[in-house]
């Protein structure tokens, strides 16, 4: 199994931001990794630090205003130890990313399919007819109807499900080892997004291409993810196999998560919320577990610091995790 | 007029009826019009959450728009315990929009950032004629009434959460004791801890104040856990109404199937259906929507009727309403338990 290194390796992320008052941290000892053919999910709310490790990532972060410390491994290069210069070759050749919004990633005064030609000419010496006509070629990959004529249109003329596939054509064209979607359905109407996430499983297994998915949608990364990292105010708190997150969460951030989407079965009964308590503010964070404030399973010991805990097949933030037995997704039988 | 009858009467019938409504709109340039509406009928009980679901462009916003009279209503009637709303005029309009308010997607835009939370729900109460002697009063009782405390009154809106403004504008509404609250996208831009929240609150008026809702969604999921019935809408009309329980358990017409199919659970790949999406491609242009079933372009159970016929809207076995030829034909896959 471990024969083979992993597309992208991230070892103890952290990222800040410079603000008017003062250095804000937005990710903390994040590490994961990403084999060939997998998908990933990064998962998370509002505030959690997700994207903030895309962004790190992908060098995407301003540098004047914020500070990114670890490595980020694809095909062992390190590419947070790169000069703007350097990351510009790599990025889209070795790895793509695709974004919510399609069309802040496509110029509107060209051509879909001189866009991607152009991102072809980029990192391959091919001619200008062969790099247009592999336009046309992953256009038809990505499930464009009629290829040859659409990759003439702009980008307005294109539904938003349309071009999501053009911005996955444009991530992809390079056959990049590492692809990162952040929240690449998010935008999209529920018949489009299964037929989005359809593609870029098929397009993974088929290409071999490590994808890390960033969803706030735990029902994405079910139909999706082989495995799961679940992050909390900057920290993954827990990063296992998505059915074991689902069937037996072990930190109660996943836990509660879990139980705040309604389900088949209860029509109308209340659901659990998370509620913020007074006081406690996602600027102000606690010294000991950051998920202290709102667990309702807080101890004494959890205003220590919270190292992840190691339990082999499971990464755990949670120094109670062994005492609690939390609700997953399905009613567990009691044996 | 009719209004007026109703006055002091014990209510019978439905809150809320919506017969044949078209909402059009012009393009500009194109010498078009575009029925974002086209024949739409449902209503909504007293004490009812109804629940309204559709892809974008399905013309489920434009519904609420119209019973709000801020959408252009080109023909059929929307009538409000016996008043025709969309036949008010001036003065009169006026005096019965409070009967309806409506709470929006975007909890930030509602709410004016100079205005604290207390100024922002005592606002409605202040536009009355004959304000209430206790205002102050009711707006600490409506604040309490949304789960938030009196402490916030004199916070500005950048200082809630998401969440707790969504609760403010839910306060606000709720300020002029309307009879239907319109929720168009209310829950849909919170993050799933806090949108269980208001959920959770939406219910519990509803139970409490015994308030007629209609929910507005594009989530399957939240419209099916909180409404007492559901429509589904596609292209401007309706393909189902049924209540929430037998429509995810028993669709009965294609498009609900496939809605279904492509809701991705949030379960263990053991406790879910791998099914492969039942639908290509994506909602045709409503500027020329296809003849006949809207649907046919994309159903998979298309026959050469569909594209001749419209089907209406008509009551089928168990209750629902659907408008399918083939609904007594077809046996569609539900939710799984």
């Amino acid at each position: 199994m471990m024969a083979e290194r992993p597309a992208l390796v991230v070892r103890n992320l952290e990222v800040s931001f410079l603000t008017v008052d003062g250095e804000v941290q937005a990710v903390r000892d994040v590490s994961f990794e990403v084999g060939r053919g997998e998908i990933v999910g990064l998962v998370g709310e509002s505030g959690s630090g997700k994207s903030a490790t895309a962004l790190a990532i992908m060098g995407l972060l301003p540098v004047v205003s914020s500070r990114v410390r670890g490595s980020a491994m694809v095909s062992g290069v390190d590419m947070l130890a790169l000069s703007p210069r350097q990351l510009a070759r790599v990025r889209g050749r070795d790895m793509g990313m695709i974004f919510q919004e399609p069309m802040s990633a496509l110029d509107p005064l060209f051509r879909i399919g001189d866009q991607i030609a152009e991102t072809v000419r980029a990192h391959q010496r091919v001619s200008r007819r062969a790099a247009a006509a592999r336009a046309v070629e992953i256009l038809g990959e990505v499930g464009i109807p009629d290829a040859a004529s659409r990759s003439r249109a702009y980008p307005h003329q294109l539904s938003g499900g349309m071009r999501q596939r053009v911005m996955i054509a444009m991530a992809l064209v390079s056959e990049p080892a590492v692809l990162i979607a952040d929240e690449p359905t998010t935008a999209l109407d529920v018949t489009v997004q299964a037929q989005i996430l359809g593609l870029l499983r098929r397009l993974s297994r088929d290409h071999g291409t490590a994808v890390v998915l960033i969803t706030h949608d735990l029902g994405v990364v079910a139909e999706t993810c082989s495995r799961i990292h679940v992050m909390y105010s900057g920290e993954i708190v827990e990063a296992c196999g998505v059915d074991e997150a689902l069937l037996a969460p072990e930190h109660p951030y996943t836990s509660a998560l879990i139980q705040c989407i309604p389900r088949a079965g209860r029509h109308r009964q209340p659901l659990h919320s998370i509620p913020r308590r007074r006081g406690s503010s996602p600027d102000v964070r606690p010294s000991g577990c950051r998920f202290l404030p709102r667990c309702a399973h807080a101890a004494e010991i959890c205003k220590a610091p919270q190292p992840l805990l190691d339990l082999g097949d499971r990464a755990v933030r949670c120094v109670r995790h062994d005492q609690l037995a939390l609700p997953g997704a399905v009613e567990r039988v009691p044996q | 007029m009719t209004g007026l009858l109703q006055d002091g009467a014990m209510p019978a019938g439905p809150l809320l009826s919506v017969d044949a409504l078209c909402v059009q709109f012009d393009l500009p340039g194109a010498k078009a019009t575009l029925k974002a509406v086209d024949g739409v009928s449902f209503e909504i009980g007293r004490g009812e959450i109804f629940g309204l679901i559709g892809e974008s462009g399905s013309g489920k916003s434009s519904v609420a728009r119209a019973i709000m009279r801020l959408a252009p209503i080109a023909a059929g009637a929307i009538t409000l315990a016996g008043t025709r709303l969309d036949q008010l005029q001036g003065r009169e309009l006026r005096r019965h929009r409070r009967r309806v308010q409506m709470v929006f997607q975007d909890s930030s835009d509602s709410l004016d950032p100079r205005m604290t939370v207390r100024q922002a729900i005592a606002e409605p109460l202040r536009m009355q004629d004959a304000p209430p002697a206790d205002a102050g009063g009711l707006v600490a009782s409506l604040i309490q009434r949304v789960g938030l405390d009196e402490s916030h009154l004199d916070r500005k809106p950048h200082t809630l959460s998401g969440g707790q403004k969504q609760r403010v504008n839910i306060a606000r509404a709720l300020a002029l004791s309307p009879e239907l609250l319109v929720c168009d996208e209310a829950v849909s831009a919170l993050d799933v801890s806090v949108q269980a929240g208001i959920i959770n609150l939406l219910l519990s008026l509803q139970q409490e104040l015994g308030i007629s809702v209609l929910f507005i969604s594009h989530d399957l999921g939240v419209v099916a856990h909180l409404a007492d019935r559901v429509g589904v809408m596609y292209l401007g009309r309706l393909a189902e109404v049924a209540s929430a329980e037998a429509l995810t358990s028993r669709p009965r017409h294609p498009y609900t199937e496939a809605l279904l199919a492509a809701e991705p659970e949030p379960r263990p790949s053991t406790h879910r259906a791998a099914r492969p999406p039942l639908i290509a491609g994506e909602v045709p242009s409503a500027a020329n929507p296809p003849s006949g079933c809207r649907f046919r372009t994309r159903c998979r159970y298309v026959r050469e009727r569909c594209a001749a016929e419209q089907p209406p809207l008509r009551p089928v076995d168990g209750g629902g309403l659907v408008a399918c030829h083939f609904a007594e034909e077809l046996v569609l896959e539900g939710r799984r338990a």
